[in-house]
């Protein structure tokens, strides 16, 4: 660490200590909330009682939420559903994995590392990929969740590395929403089942408790690969390689300040289309992706005017990629990837109110027990990597809330970030909120976010594809953005927003144009400008619209790696009730043409249709879902070092799923 | 200007200023139980009941509140003791589904949704207002529902359910329900 880096760490240090002692002080008593017409109780913003999510709803920024009723209502099967539901979102699909795209940036070969996943407040980020899990390998069942809170924006000021481009925080369901047990059982397109079995309970004594196990099995899809194309290879088509199994397991138990929460989950997934140059229509080639997740909570009160909230948390995680090579004698051989990650922190994170001040602040430590990555070859054997590793980081912040005058809010937040012993990040974040009138807000939003790179990027290698970059540095995202919200009536909101966005030092994956192995390297500066309006009504007969558009300016490509970005973006979801028992959910969603390679991938518009039944609320739910009504023949673009020539994969066709839920 | 001390400047900024006036406490966020416990009490303002719903001219306004610990709940026993349309408001725990019909309000907990069938079938034979935060109340049949819009909280309203147990519910609370099942 150099001298300047060292003063500044300290500089942000003596901050914070400043703001421990003045955050206890006397609080003025709030307004009595009853003494409030219905009109000004409308306008209230409310707070979640738990304090991690307020931390995040509190986040000055532009903020979807999706709750579990339109999770049931549009069927939305994974959490890259929803995510690719709001605004400025869209979900890119190779058949391995899901790879979400936010406000002008989708980098061909990111893993969603600029995307923070937390459940309930927890990381599920990974510590070797840093992969933001959203497809199959997310670790929880979409029919936990309560709601999801989706940020945007730079948010390294308060969590620090990967929240560069959204913070997507799972709140998950309480055990007395559920009261009960309850079963879901579906069925689905491409030979699909799969079940859950759940039990929540909220005890007099005040101990909440929840408990789910579920379970997936897809055969997947009959499929055609034009690259493959050949006598040899069955002219390119494929059976039962595109399958995947899933088992979700997740405990939760809430006693008074106390929170204990496990969470487990496998993923399978058969690697199709001969990806990454494997043997053509053969079941052995698999990824396997494997995260147990537990943490510890605590909330305590200091002094009247603290919360305090304290959480001790383990990780571990596990690639297997099962990659079958053939042999220049025809003969085959299993080549193995595998990642295997550890970790456990700590954090403490408070909450002060004092007269017009509301201070967030807090400490974080992660020790990354095992950050390890090797491959080799089964028979014969043949060892191409062996890379073991471990780290630690900590990170500490500051964010004051200040309400200058009636109209005018300022937040001002920094956080210092320490890892890998050497390099140390400051981001500050400053936002200034004005009510231009009860029902309009503004927002001026200045952001900053770094991302580390991970131990894949740095270290990984593979003979003839992918070489190391030790040397990597951190990418640093700065934005400024507006953002509007008005809501002229009850049931009504507008929104809109414009932001400009940029990256400098961006890690991003491009072949050395001498050796045409693939690297990550620094690149950059890359920006991106956007706009997004968003439109939301609820009727007085039930019927909801959401709808919303973005438009995006990017860059395709900046030398030689690529940027899936659309230009425009449009999504409505309009949900009809039929009857207080029946209820239809249309979605449409238009995605204009993104560059590949060589050339572009057309623009297209999918529709879904779900038609819901629920003879009583707190009973059975049915639900018949449609997706991609109209058959509509699209591609998304991929990268395949092993398979140069893929530059567009076909996706799914119209598909269906009936799903029952039974509580007892 | 330097990074750290753009940040340094920053927070020195938000400790001074305490002469501004105060940013309304209307604006300022609040925890959502107590949110939802401020609109069951205005909805009692709103509603009216027949005179018959009370056992004697003066009797209080009985608030029972179904289901195990529970935050709005909490916070709903913080009403208590104040007064609407000219009546005390008494809250109390309902401990037997069958004495809903005793109560003016009924307010159902979250963990209560199994038993909401039965609750709503025992407060329907008198003018008992049901209110509660369970997903899909009016549609089922509870006369109001309390639904979280993001950040905000609104509230439905079906207003047959209200008619059939002789509530009049003001024409001002139907302008602003987000939903009106007639």
């Amino acid at each position: 660490m150099d001298h300047d880096q060292r003063l500044r760490s300290r500089r942000i240090l003596s901050c914070l200590l400043v703001a421990l002692p003045l955050a206890v002080q006397a609080e003025q008593p709030r307004d009595d909330l009853t003494q409030y017409s219905l009109e000004q109780l409308m306008g209230v913003e409310v707070v979640s009682a738990s304090r991690y999510s307020q931390l995040l709803s509190d986040a000055p920024a532009a903020v979807s939420v999706v709750t579990s009723a339109e999770i049931q209502r549009f069927g939305y099967r994974t959490l890259a559903d929803i995510l690719g539901s709001v605004r400025g979102f869209h979900i890119t699909r190779d058949r391995q994995y899901e790879y979400v795209g936010v406000r002008g940036f989708s980098p061909a070969g990111d893993y969603n590392t600029r995307l923070l996943v937390l459940v309930d407040g927890h990381r599920v980020n990974d510590n070797i990929y840093d992969t933001g899990a959203i497809g199959g390998e997310f670790p929880l069942d979409v029919d936990l969740i309560d709601r999801v809170e989706i940020v945007r924006g730079p948010a390294s000021s308060l969590y620090g590395s990967n929240a560069l481009f959204s913070v997507v925080n799972v709140i998950t369901r309480r055990g007395a929403q559920v009261g009960g047990g309850e079963g879901a059982a579906a069925i689905s397109s491409h030979g699909g089942r799969e079940g859950r079995l759940s039990w929540g309970h909220h005890s007099a004594s005040g101990i909440d408790i929840l408990l789910s196990a579920s379970g997936l099995h897809r055969e997947g899809p009959n499929l055609y690969f034009p690259e493959f194309d050949a006598p040899e290879t069955n002219h390119g088509r494929t059976t039962g390689t595109d399958g995947e199994q899933w088992r979700k397991f997740f405990a939760r138990a809430n006693y008074g300040e106390w929170g204990l929460s496990l969470m487990h989950s496998s993923r399978d997934k058969g690697l199709t289309g001969g990806a990454w140059d494997t043997v053509f229509d053969d079941p052995r080639s698999r990824i396997l992706d494997e995260m147990t997740l537990a943490s510890l909570s605590r909330e305590f009160e200091l002094g009247g005017v603290t919360q305090a909230s304290a959480r001790l948390y383990y990780g571990d995680y596990r690639y297997k990629g099962d990659y079958l090579y053939a042999n220049d004698d025809l003969s085959t051989t299993l080549n193995k990837d595998v990642g295997r990650g550890r970790w456990w922190g700590a954090e403490l994170r408070l909450l002060s109110s004092l007269d017009r001040h509301k201070l967030a602040y807090g400490l974080e430590y992660q020790d990354n027990l095992r950050q390890d990555q090797s491959n080799f070859d089964e028979e014969p054997s043949a060892l191409f990597l062996d890379d073991r590793r471990g780290s630690q980081r900590w990170g500490a912040y500051l964010q004051d809330e200040f309400a200058l005058t009636e109209r005018w809010l300022l937040s001002a937040g920094l956080r210092y970030d320490h890892f890998d012993a050497e390099h140390g990040e400051i981001n500050p974040r400053l936002a200034l909120i004005h009510r231009l009138a009860d029902d309009t807000t503004l927002k001026l939003l200045y952001g900053s976010a770094f991302r580390t790179p991970n131990v894949y990027e740095r270290f990984y290698a593979f003979p003839d594809q992918q070489t190391v970059n030790p040397g990597l540095e951190p990418e640093r995202i700065r934005s400024i953005e507006a953002v509007v919200e008005h809501r002229p009536a009850p049931g009504l909101r507008l929104t809109g927003s414009v932001y400009h966005y940029r990256i400098d030092d961006w890690i991003v994956q491009q072949a050395d144009p001498d050796s045409g192995l693939y690297q990550y390297r620094n690149q950059g500066p890359v920006s991106a400008e956007g706009l997004e309006l968003g439109l939301e009504r609820h009727w007085a007969n039930g019927v909801h619209l959401r709808a919303n558009y973005s438009a995006q300016h990017a860059p395709d490509r900046t030398e030689t790696a690529l940027n899936l970005v659309p230009r425009h973006l449009l999504n409505a979801n309009l949900y009809l009730p039929l009857d207080t028992r029946w209820g239809l959910g249309a979605r449409y969603a238009y995605t204009s043409a993104r560059a590949t390679t060589t050339g572009h991938v057309g623009g297209f518009g999918l529709a879904d249709l779900v038609l819901g039944y629920r003879p009583r609320p707190g009973g059975l739910q049915l639900s018949l879902g449609l997706y991609n009504l109209f058959d509509k023949r699209y591609d998304d673009q991929v990268i395949d070092p092993g398979v140069p020539e893929r530059e567009v994969m076909a996706q799914d066709g119209r598909t269906w799923r009936l799903k029952a839920v039974l509580p007892f | 200007m330097h990074r750290p001390l753009a940040g340094l400047f920053l927070v020195a900024l938000a400790w001074t200023g305490l002469a501004y006036p105060r940013w309304s406490e209307a604006q300022l966020p609040a925890p959502e139980p107590e949110v939802k416990a401020a609109f069951v009490y205005n909805f009692i303002r709103f509603a009216e009941w027949p005179a018959s719903a009370f056992p004697s001219p003066g009797a209080p306004i009985q608030l029972c509140l179904l289901g195990s610990t529970d935050p709005l709940l909490d916070a709903l026993a913080n009403i208590d003791g104040k007064s609407a349309r000219g009546r005390p408001v008494r809250v109390q725990s309902l401990s037997k589904l069958k004495d809903a019909g005793a109560c003016q309000v009924l307010v159902v907990g979250e963990s209560e949704k199994r038993k909401m069938h039965v609750a709503l079938a025992s407060a329907a034979a008198s003018a008992t207002l049901t209110v509660s935060e369970i997903d899909g109340f009016a549609e089922a049949g509870g006369m109001i529902g309390l639904v979280r819009d993001i950040d905000r909280i609104q509230f439905e309203v079906n207003l047959q359910s209200a008619q059939q147990a002789g509530l009049q519910l003001s024409s001002q609370l139907l302008k602003l329900a987000r939903r009106v099942i007639r």
